[in-house]
């Protein structure tokens, strides 16, 4: 998925009330927002496939949530990654270091309490990516 | 080395993705009416498309700071038509509109409606001719009605569900029951028998492949906190209804909107039932009710979700997780969830 996050520039106004429907491969999402409703359209693209498109969601975590094992889909490049999981105090619980790029890397976390978590992924290139992780 | 390749190569061919590429979000019809009243009765405006693909809004919009009056628009050739009022001129307020298209293909169409202290729920559909029918109450004409969902068994056969919500003066107590009705071609529309107790509300209903799937939180005496409420589920089938089974025991809320349930379901007959509590905190899906596995949802449905089928079997969803949270996108496909997406766009203090 191509995460868009887009600013909520401190509004303190909230969304309700969603809504979806789809025709074809467009999908329509609907929200009530300031009092008024919100439409945004999108085009849907299904590939059973490694492509472009999916290279973009990368590191790609599956399954999540998790109960024990995951194995995430790390990005392609020279240098290799290090991993590290925190909970949600921001406490590090798991470190992996020297993960080759480009690979499936398969991860235990069978020791931890069920919560969320965020795994940072980065390297010596600059790279940095926080996904969450939900345990189970 | 074969092995690490062999393995890479499984994992993309289970993963595959879906990627939705959203367009710029833009606000639609000008100020909606937000009603106050207790207790909350949940949307004010749905969507969904017809037969031909084109999308139908229906929404509850304030005249003049008047009352919410209920109005529908439809996109056709990338534009929305000019607003046509659904409901009566008269009404205190509309809310909780469902739109339901029919076998046919045509919009169908259930609100609720206050007028004075009680609330009542009404059925109109679109012609042929883009015009609404006269609205025809459901219920009433003395009770407190919300909730309705709509199915259609054929095209000329309709059923609309909705909680029946009334006070116990003697004990001073809330009850609330499950109402069914049908109609038959144009005629009246019949109560029929729903199986549930008087403790039964927030219905929900999906119609595939011969089978009227039903699912409602039930069971709790609402005079307590926690109110040990449950999940409920039953299909009817070949003209009666199965075994209720009690797919969940852990909701324990009294009746408000914290929870929700929805069931839904595509062509293939595959169906997926969806519910949320707030107390005790649960987020569940279960695929092909009531014996597939129930997993849990990565974000809750407690306030409000949407969600459907495409036409390839991927299941998506919208949800408002908790007031002041983003509204976020994501996706069931092969057996997993997909990293949720932040798709609102607060555009509105620009």
């Amino acid at each position: 998925m191509v995460a868009k996050d887009t600013n909520r520039n401190g509004s303190d106004e909230y969304v309700e009330y969603p809504q979806m429907a789809i025709s074809g491969d467009r999908l329509h999402a609907f929200w009530l927002a300031d009092g008024q409703i919100w439409y945004r359209p999108g085009t849907l693209k299904i590939s059973n496939s490694r492509d472009i498109g999916e290279m973009e969601t990368l590191p790609l975590i599956r399954p999540n949530p998790v109960q024990d094992n995951f194995v995430i889909l790390l990005p392609p490049g020279n240098e290799p990654y290090t991993l590290r999981l925190f909970d949600t105090n921001s406490k590090l619980m798991v470190t992996y270091n020297d993960v080759p790029a480009g690979q499936a890397f398969r991860c235990n976390i069978a020791n931890l309490t069920t919560g969320l978590y965020q795994i940072e992924v980065r390297n010596a290139n600059g790279y940095l990516k926080v996904q969450k992780l939900i345990k189970h | 080395m074969k092995k690490v390749l062999l393995f890479i190569f499984l994992f993309i061919r289970q993963v595959g993705f879906a990627q939705v590429d959203w367009h710029n979000p833009s606000s639609l019809f000008g100020s909606v009416f937000q009603p106050d009243a207790e207790p909350e009765t949940g949307p004010i405006f749905d969507a969904r498309t017809d037969a031909s693909g084109v999308l139908h809004v229906v929404w509850v919009a304030a005249g003049n700071n008047g009352p919410g009056r209920l109005y529908h628009s439809a996109l056709k050739n990338g534009q929305f038509s000019p607003p046509v009022r659904v409901s009566a001129a008269s009404i205190r307020s509309a809310v909780t509109p469902q739109l339901h298209r029919r076998p046919s293909g045509t919009m169908a169409l259930v609100w609720v409606e206050f007028n004075s202290s009680t609330a009542k729920i009404y059925f109109s559909e679109l012609g042929t001719d883009d015009k609404w029918s006269k609205p025809e109450q459901i219920s009433g004409p003395l009770d407190f009605s919300v909730f309705p969902v709509i199915s259609a068994i054929s095209d000329q056969r309709l059923v609309v569900a909705y909680s029946e919500i009334s006070l116990d003066t003697l004990t001073v107590t809330v009850k609330s029951n499950v109402i069914l009705k049908e109609r038959l071609g144009n005629g009246t529309w019949e109560k029929i028998p729903f199986p549930a107790d008087s403790t039964a509300y927030r219905p929900a209903l999906f119609y595939s492949s011969g089978k009227l799937h039903a699912a409602w939180f039930a069971g709790g005496d609402q005079r307590t906190v926690p109110a040990n409420n449950y999940v409920a589920y039953a299909i009817f089938e070949n003209g009666q209804w199965g075994e209720v089974r009690i797919l969940s025991n852990s909701i324990s809320q009294q009746i408000s909107d914290d929870e929700a349930i929805y069931i839904i379901g595509q062509a293939s007959g595959e169906v997926a039932l969806l519910w949320s509590s707030f107390i005790p905190f649960e987020r569940q899906m279960m695929i092909n009710p009531p014996q597939g596995q129930a997993t849990s949802m990565p974000f809750d449905i407690n306030r409000q979700a949407s969600a459907l089928f495409d036409q390839n079997g991927i299941l998506h969803i919208l949800a408002d997780e908790d007031e002041g949270k983003p509204l976020h996108y994501a996706y069931f496909k092969d057996g997993v969830w997909s990293q949720k997406t932040q798709i609102e766009m607060v555009a509105m203090n620009t």
